[in-house]
């Protein structure tokens, strides 16, 4: 941290005007786009000049943030967070009346009520588990083309949502954009508030978010600079919706005058071998230069090419892992990548059976998942994390917004606004409860108690709560999460991971390890069979080979030292096909051999 | 930005009313108890973050007595903003209140009301189609601590009308209550936190003691204004400043005097208590090395502009100049640190009256009108200030028992109106604002006889109607007369004028005219228009009303008291010839003699000092002209008490020996007024009696 910007980004933190700043892996973007942020707060001197840093993932979010006090920069006057929740936060709950979708009252569905509810439609139009169920709406609020089966339950899963007064998070986006399109005041009022918009990963962002965004800064007359971070290499959420524009389409689209492209080309992340490594995926013609301490080092590039059967594969893994620690390199640095979520857990599962010395962290795995917006789960991970000195920052960010939040949803100003007094009160809560459930509901009462704040008279506090548990309790049951309910499994949930991280390509978007392990090379899953046969408008927008290469590019710049493929041997399409190995994996490149 | 309504529904002695703001600075005007402090109290709930939290929730003794019962009603005070433009520095609070749809106006509601259970709960005894006698019990287990308060922005509706009200709340005749569930974000706004951080409020009360506010720590506008200021001495001057303190600290510590004293206490310790208990003791001097801790040392020293070169302690000053210093202070607080951050910085002023001289109020306040300061200043009726206008006036009356009514005196009306009524009513405006009812009449000559005429007659003061009689001279009624109206001042008015119709016979051409009819006619003409004007005016204005003599007041008097005209003639005239043919034309049956005579006679004497005389000349048996009765019954029709009646019925039967009496304990007065008006139909109590 306390290391210079380098001059490329530099450049890019203190360019004037409008950027696109097109990021190679591991050039510190997080950081650069922190410092955008600082830069931009002591450029609107005035309170009134607000900037937005709008991220992927809410951990991305966090990580903004934690930088942002680290520089030292008076958080207030920035907002961060995904582009849904800035949707909901600064433009759905504040013009609700506006909309005769939400004006008689609306609620967010929670994740595990949302996968219930789509399920309940997939059952009920009969799709397969793997038939695409696309939910997302285009500009004009229509629904995106699809198979009549699956745009069917995509319609009355909508419509469902709709009578029960619902959203999820397509709606919001949506409603969003047609609240900023149908009452000119709101991007106006928004584009006179916003200095400053800085948006992470823009090759993941949808169109509907563009719009949203670019309605607010073509309403702010040039008020509000616009500084967009990505690497269209790395736009694996295409299926999602994510596109990256090019810079002329951002500049006409968001009524900028200039908008000036600049690279990150620096990599601080991975040796040059693996750089070189994984510059096989891309077309980009910048050269990426390793700017890492162990630059020049050799390191390891594996690729085990159907020489590893399935049933070997737990093992084949365990004894990596085994041999890196071994090495002295700490688990938390070494990660298993899955080419889909569903075969996170399994091998979680055989691997933690196998070593059951070694820590493993799934961080997808926890009981709080689709909560994290709520009051309640963030006063929940006040009271799961000690009070001790590395934290100190962080929870008193927590307090303070959980501060707002109690603020907003009780409509009073009250006497612990202050997030030290608030702190204070929850530090001093202890209950001898030990079922996770049943602690966090004695000490979500005690601290109401303490509070003085009546959740009886408080509706949405209630409602939240509620939905809190349920989530919860769902979560709990769901025997792929397999998690206890007990205090110390919630505590673990908020724990530094300390472990190796067993997750998906898309899960650990941002990260980075000594290590990385990739298993399931194989085409089908890499790239997945919708991309070879598409079956939505969205699986076509990119072609199987360039989707293998995107993938192959995350996977492998992930690493600092170490990559370790593996194609494994003996899986079988539902015709009884052997699955081949991913085309795109070089097969002339000089691994090592183990 | 400023604030252009408050709005408060059922709090304390507001039933509903509605305030209206302007730009600059407002005064809200009311007599003692109507209600001025809860009035600042509802606006400082929204707006002022020194109010303390438990103090924003109300309890069950804040809702207006007025209201049968409180359980189920909601208090609800709102506050309307306007000229809320984006790119003015009120963006934020724009999101936060604002209206969209191309206007620039906001609103920011709070409410007191049922938590969601009760609202359910009633609104279920609705759906069931529960008898009133449920709902009615089902309320009467509601406690106060059971109600939320919350902060809404951007509602749209007008929760001042009942409409809207019962919409929201629910109807409490009919027992009908709405669904909570289905509350609409599009009536009732969007929670909010509050606007403290967009705007600042000052609240100056009537009995601050600002002088130890400016002594002491907390809230002392003077360390408020140098706090941040220690950041930007330069590390050298800090340092410099450091070490002459450290030295005069090292240096007094070391005066002999001192010495001797600490080594003295030291020696008589040990002598006490020995040397192994006694504990070591020296003296010090601690002024503050630090430059944070001596900027907090920095006094304010005041001298007066005459006394040249003293300064003393803000104490040796009057209470008037450190009220003048606290709230300089505050402003300047406001313009230096504030106002680049802030929206708007909103100054509640009680009772300036007692804080400052008029003078300086009016220089104080004329200053900040056109900045982004919105001054609200509560006065006393007797001590208006002149630097308020009626423009920005609001008028608080109590409306009889214990809820007030807010009159806005100048709502509706244009610049010109406005500008035309402050000129008028710099004089009397008190008066005018505070009376229960008005009578305005032509000149003197009313001004002087119609309090007589009412003591002999009824045998009270109008001040004991409530009536204020107010002479026009000879200012148009209009001016004034729109001042009563149900959206300004919900007094009745009565106009008593004269309609001038020719005392003469006219010719059917005007061209044929002598140069006395010429002006004769002249007259009535005007006459008519101002009875055409005062008509229109009144028509669809159930506040007011204009009454007219048929020739001129003095004619109308003398055709009911002839006797006491009558006695003017040796005042007028010294010949008896002359005073015999005044006789003679006064005893004639023709208007045009007895009338001309009349006016021959308040000429000759002066108007004014014919008006004195006769009121000396009438009795209880003088009788009060009919259109003139039926203008006090308009003016007293809102606050004319039961007892009020019963007192003029005493008095009347006693003076003029009626054989009947009336008895207060005994009997019924809508009774006993009946029998009076049945048995003496031409007595003017009669007739004051039964206007409809």
């Amino acid at each position: 941290m306390a290391k210079k910007l380098n001059p490329q980004q530099s450049d890019c933190v203190s360019h004037d005007g409008s950027a696109l700043v097109v990021a190679c892996p591991g050039s510190g973007k997080t950081r650069v786009l922190a410092h955008r942020v600082s830069h931009e707060l002591h450029r609107l001197e005035s309170r009134r000049g607000l900037v937005a840093a709008l991220t992927f993932t809410r951990k991305a979010a966090e990580q903004i943030t934690s930088r942002l006090t680290g520089l030292g920069t008076k958080s207030d006057r920035v907002w961060t967070g995904t582009i849904h929740s800035f949707a909901l936060d600064w433009i759905l709950r504040p013009y609700a009346p506006y909309s005769d979708r939400l004006r008689r009252g609306f609620r967010l569905v929670n994740e595990s009520e949302e996968r219930q509810l789509l399920q309940t439609f997939r059952t009920q139009h009969d799709l397969g588990p793997f038939v695409p169920l696309l939910k997302g709406f285009d500009r004009d609020g229509a629904l995106v083309p699809q198979d009549p089966d699956p745009l069917a339950a995509a319609t009355a899963y909508h419509a469902h949502l709709q009578a029960s007064r619902l959203i999820d998070f397509d709606t919001v986006l949506f409603l969003a954009y047609q609240l900023l399109m149908t009452v000119p005041g709101i991007a106006e009022t928004l584009g006179a508030m916003f200095g400053a918009i800085c948006v992470d990963e823009y090759q993941d962002t949808q169109d509907l978010q563009y719009g949203i965004l670019a309605e607010i800064t073509t309403s702010s007359n040039g008020g509000c600079t616009l500084f967009v971070v990505g690497d269209p290499d790395q736009a694996i959420y295409t299926s999602l919706g994510g596109v990256a524009w090019s810079s002329n389409q951002i500049r006409e689209s968001f009524g900028l005058q200039q908008l000036d492209e600049l690279p990150l080309t620096g990599n601080y992340r991975s040796s040059q071998r693996i750089i070189d490594f994984f510059t096989h995926f891309s077309d980009h013609e910048q050269p990426i230069v390793s700017l890492a301490d162990y630059s020049a080092e050799h390191g390891s590039i594996t690729f085990d090419n159907q020489s590893v059967t399935r049933a070997q594969l737990p093992n084949h893994i365990g004894q990596l892992v085994v041999d890196h620690i071994q090495s002295g390199i700490p688990p938390n640095e070494i990660c298993v990548l899955a080419p889909q979520w569903r075969f996170v857990v399994p091998m979680a599962r055989e691997l933690a059976g196998q070593l059951p010395a070694v820590p493993f962290d799934a961080p997808g795995l926890s009981p709080f998942r689709g909560e994290y917006e709520n009051v309640w789960f963030k006063l929940a991970r006040l009271l799961l994390t000690d009070p001790e000195p590395r934290r100190y920052r962080t929870r008193r960010r927590w307090a303070a917004d959980l501060a707002r939040e109690f603020e907003t949803l009780t409509g009073i100003q009250h006497s612990y606004s202050d997030p030290a007094t608030l702190l204070r009160c929850i530090n001093a809560i202890s209950s001898d409860e030990v079922e996770g459930c049943a602690y966090l509901l004695d000490a979500f009462a005690q601290t109401l108690t303490n509070l003085g704040i009546d959740i009886e008279s408080h509706d949405r506090l209630r409602q939240l709560h509620a939905a809190f548990f349920d989530g919860a309790r769902a979560n709990l049951a769901n025997a792929d999460f397999g998690i206890p309910d007990t205090v110390s499994a919630f505590r673990r949930c908020f724990g530094a991971s300390t472990g190796v991280v067993i997750d998906t390509c898309h899960g650990i978007k941002g990260q980075e390890f000594d290590v990385v392990i990739c298993f399931g090379l194989l085409r089908g899953r890499i790239p997945n069979w919708s991309r070879i046969i598409p079956k939505t408008p969205l699986d076509s927008l990119v072609s199987p080979e360039a989707e293998a290469n995107r993938m192959l590019y995350v996977i492998s710049s992930r690493a600092k030292r170490h990559l370790h493929l593996i194609a494994e041997h003996g899986h079988v399409t539902a015709n009884g096909v052997p699955y081949d190995t991913t085309y795109e994996v070089p097969e002339g490149f000089a691994y090592d051999v183990l | 930005m400023h604030i252009s309504t408050l709005g408060i529904r059922n709090f304390r002695n507001f039933r509903n009313e509605t305030f209206r703001f302007a730009e600059g600075v407002n005064t809200i005007v009311g007599e003692n108890g109507s209600g001025k402090s809860n009035a600042l109290y509802a606006l400082r709930l929204l707006i002022d973050d020194r109010l303390a939290y438990r103090s924003q929730r109300l309890r069950s003794t804040d809702f207006c007595r007025a209201l049968p019962s409180w359980k189920g009603h909601w208090i609800i005070v709102s506050i309307g903003f306007e000229d809320l433009d984006p790119s003015e520095g009120c963006q934020i609070l724009r999101h936060q209140v604002g209206h969209m749809g191309g206007t620039q106006s906001g609103a920011l509601t709070y409410f007191f009301r049922p938590c969601i259970e009760i609202r359910r709960e009633l609104h279920e005894l609705t759906v069931d189609g529960a008898d009133q006698a449920a709902v009615q019990a089902y309320r009467e287990t509601i406690t106060d601590d059971r109600y939320e308060a919350v902060l809404s922005g951007r509602a749209a509706a007008d929760f001042c009308d009942d409409d809207v009200y019962e919409s929201v709340v629910g109807v409490f005749e009919t027992g009908t209550f709405p669904d909570p569930d289905d509350d609409d974000a599009a009536v009732l706004g969007v929670r909010v936190s509050p606007i403290h951080r967009e705007i600042t409020c000052t609240f100056v009360e009537a009995l601050r003691d600002v002088v130890a506010d400016l002594r002491g720590y907390r809230n002392n506008p003077l360390l408020d204004l140098l706090r941040g200021t220690e950041s930007t001495i330069s590390d050298a001057d800090a340092t410099a400043i450091g070490d002459a303190v450290t030295g005069l600290n090292t240096q007094i510590a070391g005066l002999s005097e001192i010495r001797d004293i600490a080594s003295g206490v030291r020696s008589t310790l040990r002598r006490t208590v020995g040397g192994t208990y006694s504990p070591t003791i020296d003296i010090e001097s601690s002024l503050p090395a630090n430059i944070d801790q001596l900027m907090r040392r920095l006094v304010l020293r005041v001298g007066d502009t005459i006394g040249a070169d003293y300064r003393g302690d803000v104490a040796e000053q009057g209470l008037g100049a450190a009220n003048l210093i606290f709230l300089s202070l505050r402003l300047l607080e406001f313009e230096l640190k504030l106002a680049g951050d802030r929206a708007a910085h909103f100054l509640l002023i009680e009772e300036p009256e007692a804080h400052l001289h008029t003078h300086i109020q009016k220089t104080l306040f004329e200053k900040y009108s056109d900045s982004a300061t919105q001054v609200f200043v509560t006065t006393h009726s007797s001590h208006l200030s002149s630097a308020s206008q009626v423009s920005r006036m609001n008028v608080l009356a109590r409306a009889g028992g214990d809820h007030a009514s807010v009159y806005v005196p100048s709502n509706g009306l244009d610049a010109d109106e406005c500008s035309r009524l402050e000129r008028y009513l710099d004089a009397v405006r008190s008066t005018l604002l505070f009376a229960k009812g008005v009578v305005l009449v032509e000149g003197d000559a009313e001004l002087i006889l119609i309090p007589a005429l009412v003591k002999e007659c009824f045998g009270v003061s109008l001040d004991e109607l409530g009536i204020s009689l107010v002479s026009m001279s000879s200012a148009f009624f209009d001016h004034v007369a729109v001042l009563f109206h149900p959206d300004r001042v919900r007094r009745n008015c009565s106009v008593l004028t004269d309609l001038d119709t020719s005392l003469l016979d006219l010719p059917a051409d005007k061209e044929d005219d002598t140069p006395k009819q010429e002006s004769s006619r002249r007259s009535q003409k005007i006459g008519a228009s101002r009875q055409a004007r005062l008509t229109a005016l009144s028509d669809d204005n159930e506040h007011l009303a204009a009454f007219f003599a048929h020739h001129t007041f003095e004619v109308e008097f003398f055709r009911d008291n002839q006797d006491a005209v009558r006695g003017l003639i040796p005042v007028a005239f010294a010949s008896q010839a002359r005073r015999q043919t005044s006789e003679e034309r006064l005893a004639s049956d023709q208007a045009s003699v007895y009338g001309a005579e009349v006016l021959s006679l308040a000429t000759a004497i002066g108007k004014g000092w014919a008006a004195l005389l006769l009121s000396e000349l009438i009795g209880p048996d003088a009788t009060i002209p009919e259109y003139i009765v039926r203008a006090l019954e308009f003016a007293t029709r809102q606050s004319l008490s039961e007892s009020a009646l019963w007192s003029i019925a005493r008095y009347r039967c006693a003076a003029l020996d009626r054989p009947i009496t009336p008895d207060e304990e005994q009997g019924d007065i809508a009774d006993f007024l009946d029998t009076f008006a049945t048995e003496f139909p031409g007595d003017s109590f009669s007739l004051f009696v039964t206007v409809e």
